[in-house]
């Protein structure tokens, strides 16, 4: 059987102030077939799609649609080529019934104007029970579950009568089964001549449904290959590559004395609804331990639940003694602070200064009488700017004008002003450029060294293997396996957290 | 430096505090073309005027620092005025009809008043933070209940007739300055104070620049909520004590007309409805603006309704001007 090349990519770039995202990559897409795009965090996966999506212009190189030269400027156009995708973070809107969704945007009207509902209807049901499920279309999206929903999501995809299907980490919130059933759609897809460009961190998933299988690395195709002549194994070792050893600091030496040290933290029987369960582990004082999976396996929850942000069941122990921690007013007061993953949403002041910003967790304990005698704390703050090297005109600049790696070192000063002897970084370095990881990661060091006990959640595996001592590997929601950092490999951590 | 560079820098300086400089071609160009306006009569009555809705500004700046709303300011500040006026009136008929004095004192009728504006406000501030219901649907709920309560009490007539001492706090003046004036300035001193140099202050920004991270600073939002709109509801209160002095009077409908501009004062001096940023100086123009808009109006004899007209389109313009200097 012939088969013909339906989208092309060549030499396509793309840059974002201090990361190149994409580097000349040729991409192609045969028609009909399930091609699996892999790669790390940061490997270029998103940016890919949403070059394609035309959610972003290209610097350079081209994207060609059957041999054709095309210029997205807006998802419209691309789905006007034949292009559509299913989001990770599914893109419906709750409060609108499932009919509505599909057809949002690209309603069927009567006379030009009057929604023709009956017609959209119709579409919703056959497009549904082409995919062989039936879900009832006049109800609202909210109420259905995250399966369903992905299944609306797909229909409203399909509604564009696509050649070409983009699916973004498309089982990350299925069951098994659910899963099996997608699997099945997929496969029918296929067998209608759709070519479905298919993205996931789950390695087994790519060996069952895939044809071929496109490696990112740093931004660059590493390589495609049939699916028939690769092996987890030789997938891993293309999606680590060689390592960059000049950004991480050297290894300090405390790792073993660590066994004997005291228990700082205790956390026993720890789930939350649909996200986490019933997870149990121990933080040594001075350790710097690390939680690792991809990308929703639950370790923003943990580290949020133990600060007491989102809701949780289980034992949390402080120092031997029974602590409930109900928000981060709790978590304070008995001495954790949390940098969140979110910088963006739930780390920084944006419309404060950067004397604000990091000094604000110390105002509570620089007053005179009510008033606050911020010479005190601007003192404090210089020293931890200049410390930090943290690159800003002056302490009264804005915090939204400072770079993503200079807002991150800000929000990790604050709790060196104000000390906590528990402290849980969450992607602490994600979106940052080299040097300020490096500055980060010496600051771990140092903070660890100086008796605070660290946890550091990551989906970077050798940021969590070089500056971690111990390594709880998270998947689904349970801690699956916990390693000691010299005695696994990178590949073997990375098997694991990828569903084994 | 040449003349052209000193002239750039002080229009840059004029665009980037646009309000201030709206306020002072407000009063200078009519200063040079209105006759009347100039006098200390006009002034004395303009600054009276100010002061009420100042007040009110300044309390309504509290909620919309944190990215609120309070639309039940202006009715408390008349069912306050009301109450105020009613207690009094209701006494004094008592002392001269039956010939006993049961009449308060003025400094507990005024604490008793003040009670009650902070009983208003913290109602509002328990819905908000603990219903966790939005701001606006609300105050919106409580303005009504307001409204309906002041009606209720008067039915629907206004009380008059104020103890001297209520109408020197409402009415009088010193060196030509009226007392409602220096209260506003004393006012706004203190927020100062609170805004720029406390912890609630400070949090107050922090909780509007981004709920989120003041969340999981551990600032405690139902309190700093909380706090914002009973602080709303107690100067609101003191506004209304002031106004019932000056009209002599409680009057319910001293509510109409109120609201939007007062918003809209707090709006024009810099305040975001977004939260997280807001001066009270600014709010102090805003309101003063607001104040001489209407002043120069009825001064030039335009009636009423294109009074509102051009009130209208002199706010628009000034925030387009506001807007233009962020970028």
């Amino acid at each position: 059987m012939k088969k013909t090349v339906i989208l092309e990519t060549k030499e396509l770039t793309k840059s974002f102030p201090g990361v190149r995202a994409l580097k000349a990559v040729n991409l192609v897409i045969m028609e009909g077939e399930v091609h699996c795009i892999v790669g790390m965090n940061g490997a270029g996966k998103s940016t890919l799609i949403k070059l394609l999506m035309g959610a972003l212009m290209p610097d350079s190189g081209e994207i060609l649609v059957e041999g054709e030269s095309v210029h997205f400027s807006t998802p419209a156009q691309a789905q006007a080529k034949g292009i559509a995708c299913v989001y990770q973070e599914l893109d419906l809107i709750p409060d609108l019934d499932v009919v509505e969704n599909v057809f949002l945007n690209h309603e069927k009207v009567d006379k030009g104007f009057l929604l023709n509902r009956r017609a959209m209807e119709q579409a919703t049901l056959s497009l549904l029970s082409s995919i062989g499920v039936s879900i009832p279309l006049n109800i609202q999206v909210r109420h259905l579950t995250v399966s369903e929903r992905q299944l609306v999501a797909l229909a409203r995809a399909l509604s564009f009568k696509p050649r070409i299907l983009i699916m973004d980490e498309p089982t990350s919130a299925l069951s098994r089964i659910e899963q099996e059933r997608l699997f099945n759609i997929v496969r029918q897809l296929r067998n209608d001549k759709i070519s479905v460009i298919y993205i996931s961190h789950r390695l087994e998933e790519i060996l069952d449904i895939g044809d071929r299988v496109t490696v990112l690395r740093d931004g660059q195709l590493v390589g495609t290959k049939d699916v028939n002549d690769v092996t987890k194994e030789h997938i891993i070792e293309m999606m680590l590559g060689r390592k960059l050893e000049n950004e991480f600091p050297e290894r300090r030496e405390v790792v073993l004395s660590n066994i004997n040290a005291e228990t700082v933290l205790s956390v026993r029987h720890l789930s939350i609804a649909k996200k986490v369960h019933d997870i149990s582990f121990d933080l040594k004082h001075g350790e710097i331990l690390g939680f690792f999976g991809m990308v929703g396996a639950g370790k923003t929850e943990i580290l949020k639940a133990l600060v007491g942000a989102i809701q949780s069941k289980g034992q949390i122990v402080i120092e031997g003694k029974k602590v409930q921690i109900k928000s981060p007013i709790d978590a304070l007061r008995h001495g954790i602070g949390l940098i969140p993953e979110d910088r963006k949403g739930e780390g920084i002041l944006s419309e404060l200064s950067v004397m604000e910003n990091v000094g604000i967790v110390a105002y509570h304990r620089a007053r005179r009488m009510f008033l606050i005698h911020f010479q005190y704390v601007e003192k404090l703050v210089q020293k931890y700017v200049s410390s930090l090297d943290i690159k800003t005109p002056s302490l009264r600049q804005l915090m939204r004008n400072l770079s993503g790696g200079n807002q991150q070192k800000a929000i990790v000063a604050r709790w060196l002003v104000e000390r906590k002897h528990i402290l849980l970084l969450d992607e602490p370095t994600r979106g940052i450029d080299v040097n300020s990881k490096t500055d980060i990661y010496r600051l771990i060091f140092q903070l660890a060294a100086e008796g605070i006990s660290i946890i550091v959640a990551s989906s970077e595996l050798e940021e969590i293997t070089r500056i971690c001592d111990r390594i709880l590997i998270i998947y689904d929601g349970h801690i699956v396996k916990e390693v000691n950092v010299d005695e696994a490999s990178d590949a073997e951590i990375l098997f694991e957290a990828t569903g084994g | 430096m040449n003349t052209t560079e000193q002239l750039q820098k002080v229009g840059r300086l004029l665009l980037a505090n646009s309000q201030y400089t709206i306020l002072i071609l407000f009063i200078v160009i009519p200063a040079l073309v209105l006759p009347q306006f100039l006098t200390i009569g006009n002034i004395t009555n303009v600054l009276s005027r100010a002061s009420f809705m100042g007040i009110m500004a300044i309390g309504l700046m509290f909620p919309i620092l944190i990215g609120g709303m309070d639309l039940s300011v202006a009715n408390i500040y008349a069912f306050s005025s009301l109450i105020f006026a009613y207690w009094q009136h209701y006494q004094i008929s008592l002392s001269s009809y039956d010939q006993i004095n049961l009449m308060l004192p003025l400094p507990m009728l005024v604490l008793l008043t003040l009670m009650v504006g902070i009983g208003l406000g913290l109602l509002n501030g328990v819905i908000i933070a603990f219903g966790r219901i939005p701001d606006f649907a609300a105050t919106l709920g409580t303005m009504m209940v307001f409204t309906g309560l002041a009606y209720a009490i008067t039915e629907t007539r206004p009380v008059f007739g104020v103890s001297e001492g209520a109408r020197l706090l409402g009415a009088g003046s010193l060196w030509s300055i009226p007392i409602p004036a220096f209260i506003w300035l004393a006012i706004a001193i203190l927020a100062n104070i609170v805004l720029k140099y406390t912890l609630f202050g400070r949090n107050l920004y922090a909780v509007g620049v981004n709920r989120n991270t003041a969340y999981h600073l551990g600032i405690d939002i139902v309190r700093v909520q909380v706090a914002a709109y009973t602080i709303s509801g107690f100067l609101a209160a003191t506004a209304g004590i002031l106004v019932a002095g000056w009209l002599n009077g409680g009057d319910p409908r001293v509510a109409e007309n109120m609201l939007l501009p007062t918003i809209a004062s707090v709006v024009l001096g810099g305040t975001s409805l977004a939260g997280g940023k807001g001066t009270v100086s600014g709010t102090i123009t805003g309101v003063l603006i607001m104040t001489f808009i209407t002043n120069i109006l009825n001064l030039m004899g335009i009636p009423p309704f294109p009074q509102q007209i051009v009130a209208g389109l002199v706010i628009i313009l000034a925030l387009i001007l506001q807007r233009s200097q962020q970028f």
